[in-house]
């Protein structure tokens, strides 16, 4: 048997047992969902299992190494007896009811599993964009002695980056005993499997409520019989992993030259191309016309990725990141948005076991407000009456704090999305039992900061070493997105989604819903609309009010730190905007907004039906609530996972509205990041709103109206599916059998075997600071400490920068290691290898293309450690540096 | 079940246990650390020096020889303390169990627990595994007298004691599932844990454990990193069945020969007649389930070292204990005589043997002619020792003729025990390495202390002071060694000849200036096991004599400090 299969059979096992051992885990804490967590059970373990690790070796409880990973492991299966140590005949009458729904999510986890290592064993070399950072965090982190784990590119300093991911990577490897670049790729094809029996599950537990609900509240026969879901919690997994967004079509027309035509002399011109103006697609199509998209320069599966591009004042056109997961797997980098997904549908997965307990002790108490009057007028109050004590009771909560604060460490952006997601949940439990009102607002927001606090406090550790990358918000005037762009993008979900919308409003609603959605609507878009103008007038006009300030007093120390920072800022914002002139930018950039209304009219009604759904579960009108500690009625008959979706729906709205008006500052000063983190999000909820809403449609439209739903909603759908199916042509349209492998690494022992030998010998050396040739960004740079786990001086600039590294920690680190290899001084040498505290000096082609090498002085004062045709490692013992040390003070 | 109440019963079990004791601590300081040793007492001396990093493994041995250091100093004694300590509790047990044993089969095993040599010599080793073996025994002493609490105590001791333990487990762990499956469900013989899993007996262990593997495990809590050192075991323990086999079947099988012959001979005696007479005795029944499982792992374990033998080895003990207890004169004045004066012909009939076994074996040092002489009179006697018998059986019966033909048999193979474990003891002057020996046997260390401290009070006026240098070596004795001169270092080469004194190399020809000679001297000595020939094992049996390979380096000094003697 090949040694890949017998990798893929050892993941396959390890994960699978993993998912056994946190079934119990799962069973407890999900108990209102129909599959009780059986095919989250795997992703709980991994969530469970690395933070234990992570948190005792961060502790120094535990150590880095397979006895603390094991221990953990231990750990994680007492856990799991002891939180069913009584249940386990309700565990077992379970499984044995239920054999069909495991069968189904096990053949959906192997089926994705073998698929995706499949595709990953055509082209499995780590190289390009940022899969050398990311086997660098996984080579380093397997290393490290003590978390946090050294940073693989910059000796002396710990990772500055959310690495959870990497961690449980760097555990999966160790257990299982399998090469680093074998498993990076199978790391690809298991998160590719744990999304989708996340997305599955999920979708299955939706609909089965959804059906059994229905089938609980009908009046004919249906009323004990158990629903069956079928084969429509498919579509979960299908459309977050699999459909992507319309560019796909698009390339296949153009490639056809659809909309095209060929003027007299010869020349193709096309309205429609010019008006969508996308990159590479506003140039005429290369001939010969085919149906299957190609380009003759350029990638044309990585335009899917950059469909929205936003514009200055003055034009300048700023890239935008819109990937969306098909695309995240196709590149293939496990990057933390990637490994974060199937948490983030755990996220959402705890939002709905909340959303589905009967019993929510939350609706039960006071909130802070009530208990606090009541207390200071001198009633008789109990702390334990307060909602928030209540809810801190309850294991829901602490699990929901475990699972979204973990994905605060695995992609910090997901984290208040999440948080956010959960008590708006809470916010509409209490909507729906208590009426709407603004103390609604107050549970949000008591709530959100709760389980904010406790998901930080849990992982505070992590928080002790990280330095965010952004540097608060920015208001967004000129960068907006076009409705061409967002319905290229999200057409798949928005149109299921709007026929749903208006199908539930048009039976359901009132008038009067209707009215408050409206008005909620408008408020929230025009409001985040205002809010940013003020803010940007602030970043326009005080700063210049400020540096006039500066001019007339002549004192340019007169103004404090935040002053200064604001300064910066409207300086920053000025120069992104692309004028330095406030009101050319306030009311220009008003005047492109309604020159291109699509995008903002489309959420505007969006939000309007969302809201105007919402209202329909409000029991203000059901009955009277005396006091807000009274046990909870409800009094709507609407299903309950309506309002489920609706929330799903809303929430991708808050992100796809806010980066509108408001955006992250980070390193690259506009919406790339804000807009690429954002609608990831949003395409993850929407995505499964758009499954779920499938089956909703399916069971709820009549025909005709049905008929002519599925015919459009079908449509859209395989307009979708263009992308995948040509982007999976594309990587196995040259298949070659025989050289199947997921190693991630043998392209380096194709090409330069002598470096792969020294890199073997690297992982097996005790770690120590190693000098090797420095360079940019996405290169090939690095490359020793990437493979070896070692830590280098310094790898890529560029990105050290972006982790928040300033020029105080990069310092002269880059022209140091120049010095080092150029110089003939050994006084010179020896100061850096000092300084740096260097251990192994590398000599390979790189070195020697990159720096004028003089190894004269290495080779008299220094041991060759390791040494091949085309490699050299010098190594540099404490006694030299300890000699070198009292060289230097002579 | 008998209990014992006899009136001196404390005082003779403590003088047993002060004879184990005797025995584990005589001349412990004695003789280098071998490199196996060095390892865990250099780990424990980074412990003691403020390293907590170093606690991956072991680490039970590691905080109490660190702790032991700092009360009472670094030295050899420091570092095989411990484990000898615990060693000879392998009495307490037994003293725990004389209920159940009676108390003259209690009294035998302890005193063959007190004086096996394997078990004295383990214990005399820096960082064994004697310690966690002890502990099991404890744990299922105190899990059979329902002490719970103590057992998880006795627990959480076994899983510090390092890696090795996991592979004795695992014996234990197959021979109780199999125990299981043999005894028939219902039956009263049958392991129940009912009582143990319902009561609160189930938390009390835990606690036990829990306390015990926290509170020792992290040195008092001083080392919290330590707790992990029970996972790392369990992972190293079970990743030797992934390791390259070192130690051949033929090691194995002389070893059991050599060191395991009483107890074999009297153990598997006792199977066969349990097995045979369908005695329906539980405990007989797992302790031969252990024996033969046992035998069988160790075999299949591709780890395997001659030392695992004492997995096999303690249950045969206890097996044999039950037939040494058997063995006493008849009644019958008349047969008592004929079985006394028979032992003493015996006897004096196996040394003639043995005598002459001792000559051929010897072949170097006789002629042709001795040889055969001394094969006929083996042969000769050998045919008076049957005739001898048979005519016992014909006049006396069965009884006596057994008793004729084990307690002679017994008495060498006690003296045969006695004689190596006189070697563990470092009691002559020769070299003696043992088969449970898996590392060579370190020498001259007396002698290299005293050129360094000439060398160094000639240069310094100080013992240690002298700037000392190993040259590419990588020995853990010899790192050890040096752990008292501070200005001792190990580097790749001599860096700068000026800044040192005495340099140590394995190379003859390093490159030094005339102002250093060299000598050679023999550091470490070991035998080739896997060169052995039919003839050398018979000498070596026989006479602990077998070519030595010498692991030699060499010492280098100015010549300057090289003055008087």
């Amino acid at each position: 048997m090949d040694w890949a299969m017998i990798d893929f059979i050892l993941w396959y096992l390890t994960i699978s047992i993993l998912g056994l051992l946190s079934f119990p885990i799962a069973f407890r804490v999900l108990p209102n969902l129909t599959s009780k967590g059986y095919g989250l059970s795997r992703v709980i373990g991994l969530l469970v299992w690395g933070f234990l690790f992570w948190l005792l070796t961060s502790l120094q409880i535990a150590q880095n190494t397979l006895g603390g990973i094991i221990f953990a492991l231990g750990l994680l299966f007492l856990f799991s007896y002891l939180v069913l140590r009584n249940n386990w005949r309700e565990l077992f009458h379970w499984i044995k009811e239920n054999r069909n729904v495991i069968l189904q999510i096990e053949l959906v986890f192997i089926i994705s599993f073998c698929f995706w290592a499949f595709i990953r064993s055509t082209y499995p070399d780590i190289v390009g964009t940022e899969k050398p950072m990311e086997m660098a965090f996984i080579n380093a982190i397997s290393r490290s002695p003590i978390f946090p784990p050294n940073d693989p590119w910059l000796s002396g300093y710990s990772i500055s980056y959310y690495y959870f991911g990497y961690v449980m990577i760097s555990m999966l490897i160790r257990v299982t005993g399998v090469l680093p670049g074998v498993a990076f790729n199978l790391s690809s094809a298991l998160w590719f499997a744990l999304t989708a029996i996340a997305g599955y599950s999920l979708v299955y537990n939706l609909i089965s409520s959804y059906g059994q609900y229905k089938n609980t509240n009908s009046t004919n026969n249906k009323q004990n019989r158990k629903f069956n879901p079928g084969i429509w919690p498919i579509f979960g997994p299908i459309f977050i992993l699999i459909m992507g967004n319309l560019e796909g079509l698009l390339e296949m027309l153009h490639s056809k030259g659809v909309f095209w035509t060929k003027n007299l002399d010869g020349n193709w011109s096309s309205e429609f191309w010019s008006w969508l103006n996308l990159k590479e697609l506003v140039n005429p199509p290369s001939e010969p016309l085919t149906w299957i998209p190609e380009r003759v320069t350029g990638i044309w599966w990585w335009r899917a990725s950059r469909i929205l591009e936003d514009f200055t004042f003055s034009m300048d056109a700023k890239e935008i990141i819109d990937e969306f997961p098909f695309f995240s797997y196709l590149l293939a980098d496990l990057h933390p948005h990637v490994l974060a997904m199937p948490f983030a549908i755990l996220a959402i997965a705890i939002a709905l076991n909340i959303y589905l307990e009967k019993d929510f002790p939350i609706l039960a108490g006071v909130n802070f407000q009530n208990w606090f009057r009541d207390w200071k007028s001198g009633e008789s109050v109990n702390f334990s009456d307060l909602r928030l004590v209540k809810w801190l009771k309850t294991r829901e909560f602490w699990f929901a704090a475990l699972a979204t604060g973990g994905l605060g460490f695995l992609n910090t952006w997901d984290f208040p999305i999440y948080v956010g997601l959960i008590g708006m949940v809470i916010m509409l439990r209490a909507i729906q039992e208590r009426g709407w009102n603004s103390e609604r607002l107050m549970d949000l927001i008591t709530m959100c900061i709760t389980l904010g606090a406790a998901g930080v406090i849990l992982y505070l550790p992590f928080y002790l070493g990280f330095g965010s990358q952004a540097g608060g918000f920015l208001p967004s005037l000129f960068f907006f997105t076009k409705g061409k762009q967002l319905w290229m993008m999200f057409a798949g979900m928005l149109v299921p989604a709007f026929i749903w919308l208006i199908w539930l409003n048009w039976k359901h609603s009132s008038k009067k819903q209707l009215i408050q959605g409206s008005v909620f609507s408008a408020i929230i878009v025009f409001g985040f609309w205002f809010v940013s103008y003020i803010f940007g007038w602030v970043f326009s006009v005080v700063p210049q009010w400020m540096n006039n300030l500066i001019s007339q007093t002549g004192n340019p120390n007169l103004l404090n730190g935040k002053a200064q920072e604001l300064i910066n800022m409207g300086g920053l914002f000025y120069g992104m905007q692309g004028s330095s002139n406030p009101s050319e930018i306030l009311i220009d950039s008003l005047g492109r907004r309604f020159a291109f209304p699509g995008a903002w009219i489309t959420l505007l009604l969006m939000l309007m039906l969302v809201w105007g759904g919402i209202m329909i579960y409000n029991s203000e009108n059901g009955f009277a609530i005396s006091k807000e500690s009274d046990v909870p009625k409800s009094t709507y008959t609407l299903n309950p996972i309506h309002g489920f979706v609706l929330l799903l729906l809303l929430m991708g709205l808050a992100l796809v509205i806010v980066p509108e008006f408001i955006y992250l500052r980070d390193q690259f000063g506009w919406r790339m990041n804000t807009i690429f983190k954002f609608y990831f999000q949003a395409w993850i909820l929407w995505g499964i709103a758009a499954a779920t809403i499938l089956s909703i449609l399916r069971i709820e439209l009549k025909t005709p109206v049905k008929q002519i739903s599925n015919l459009i909603i079908s449509l859209i759908f395989l307009a979708g599916c263009i992308y995948p199916i040509f982007g999976i042509r594309m990587k196995i349209q040259n298949i070659d059998w025989q050289n199947l492998s997921l190693d991630g690494t043998a392209h380096i022992q194709r090409y330069n075997a002598d470096e792969m030998e020294a890199i073997e010998w690297l992982r097996e050396a005790p770690i120590e600071v190693l000098a090797e040739a420095v360079g940019g960004s996405y290169s090939g740079y690095a490359r020793i400490s990437t493979n070896s786990g070692q830590t280098s001086v310094i790898g890529w600039p560029g990105h050290e920068s972006q982790w928040g590294r300033d020029g105080g920690m990069l310092g002269r680190r880059e022209q140091d290691i120049e010095t080092l290899y150029r110089t003939s001084s050994w006084q010179e040498a020896q100061r850096v290898l000092n300084e740096y505290d260097i251990g192994y000096v590398y000599i390979g082609n790189l070195e020697e293309s990159q720096y004028r090498l003089n190894l004269e002085k290495f080779d008299r004062n220094l041991e060759i450690l390791f040494s091949n045709k085309n490699v050299k490692i010098y190594g540099v013992s404490d006694d030299v540096k300890e000699k070198n040390y009292i060289d230097g003070e002579q | 079940m008998k209990k014992y109440s006899g009136k001196y019963e404390y005082v003779i079990y403590f003088l047993i246990w002060l004879l184990a004791l005797s025995l584990r601590l005589w001349n412990l300081d004695s003789g280098g650390l071998n490199d196996g040793e060095a390892i865990w007492a250099l780990k424990a001396l980074d412990l003691h020096r403020g390293e907590p990093g170093v606690i991956t493994s072991n680490g039970l041995y590691l905080i109490t020889t660190s702790i032991h250091f700092s009360i009472f100093g670094i030295s050899n004694l420091g570092a095989r303390f411990w484990p000898a300590i615990m060693g000879s509790m392998i009495i307490l047990p037994v003293f725990l169990q004389r209920n159940l044993f009676g108390p003259k089969f209690a009294f035998i095993l302890s005193v063959l627990f007190s004086m096996d040599p394997i078990l004295v010599n383990f214990s005399r080793e820096a960082g064994s595994s004697m310690p966690g073996i002890v502990f099991i025994l404890l744990l299922l002493s105190f899990f059979n007298l329902k002490k719970y609490f103590i057992s998880g105590i006795m627990l959480g001791l076994v899983l510090l004691s390092g890696n090795q333990i996991w592979i004795g487990l695992t014996i234990l762990v197959i021979s109780g599932f199999i125990y299981q499956l043999l005894i028939r469900r219902g039956e009263s013989n049958r392991i129940s844990f009912e009582y143990f899993l319902t009561g609160k007996s189930r938390l009390y262990l835990i606690f036990g454990l829990l306390g015990t593997w926290i509170i020792i495990g992290s040195g008092g809590l001083i080392y919290p990193s330590a707790i992990n050192s029970v996972f790392n075991d369990i992972v190293s323990g079970f990743s030797l069945w992934g390791a390259i086999p070192t130690v051949s079947f033929i090691e194995l099988g002389v070893g059991l020969l050599a060191y395991a012959s009483l107890p074999i001979v009297f153990g598997v005696f006792g199977m066969i007649r349990y097995a045979t007479k369908n005695e329906n005795n539980p405990q007989n029944l797992y302790l031969s389930l252990i024996v033969i499982v046992g035998l069988v792992v160790i075999l299949v374990f591709p780890a395997h070292e001659v030392w695992h033998l004492i997995w096999i080895l303690i249950p045969l003990y206890v097996l044999a204990a039950k037939q040494i207890e058997s063995l006493d004169f008849s009644s019958d004045k008349s047969k008592a005589l004929v079985e006394k004066l028979g032992i003493v012909v015996a006897l004096i009939m196996m040394m003639v043997i043995n005598l002459n076994f001792r000559g051929v074996t010897n072949s170097i040092y006789i002629s042709p002619e001795e040889m055969q002489q001394r094969i006929i009179s083996m042969v000769a006697v050998l045919i008076v020792f049957i005739i001898m018998i048979i005519f016992i059986w014909y006049g006396w019966g069965v009884e006596t003729t057994k008793r004729v033909f084990i307690i002679p048999v017994g008495i060498v193979l006690f003296i045969i025990s006695i004689s190596i474990l006189g070697n563990s003891l470092s009691m002559s002057n020769q070299i003696t390495p043992e088969l449970f020996d898996t590392y060579g046997e370190v020498i001259n260390t007396g002698r290299l202390s005293e050129t360094f401290h000439g060398l160094s009070i000639s240069k310094t006026g100080n013992a240690y002071f002298a700037d000392i240098r190993l040259i590419d070596i990588q020995k853990p004795s010899l790192n050890w060694f040096i752990r008292d001169y501070p200005n001792a270092k190990i580097e790749e080469y001599v860096f700068d000849e000026s800044q040192v004194d005495i340099i140590i190399s394995k190379d003859e020809n390093i490159e030094l200036s005339s102002e250093f000679v060299g000598q050679d001297f023999v550091w470490e000595q070991k035998i080739n096991w896997k060169n052995m020939t039919l003839n050398n094992w018979l000498q070596w049996i026989v006479f602990r004599q077998a070519d030595l390979e010498n692991d030699n380096f060499v010492l280098w000094s100015r010549q300057s400090l090289l003055t008087g003697d």
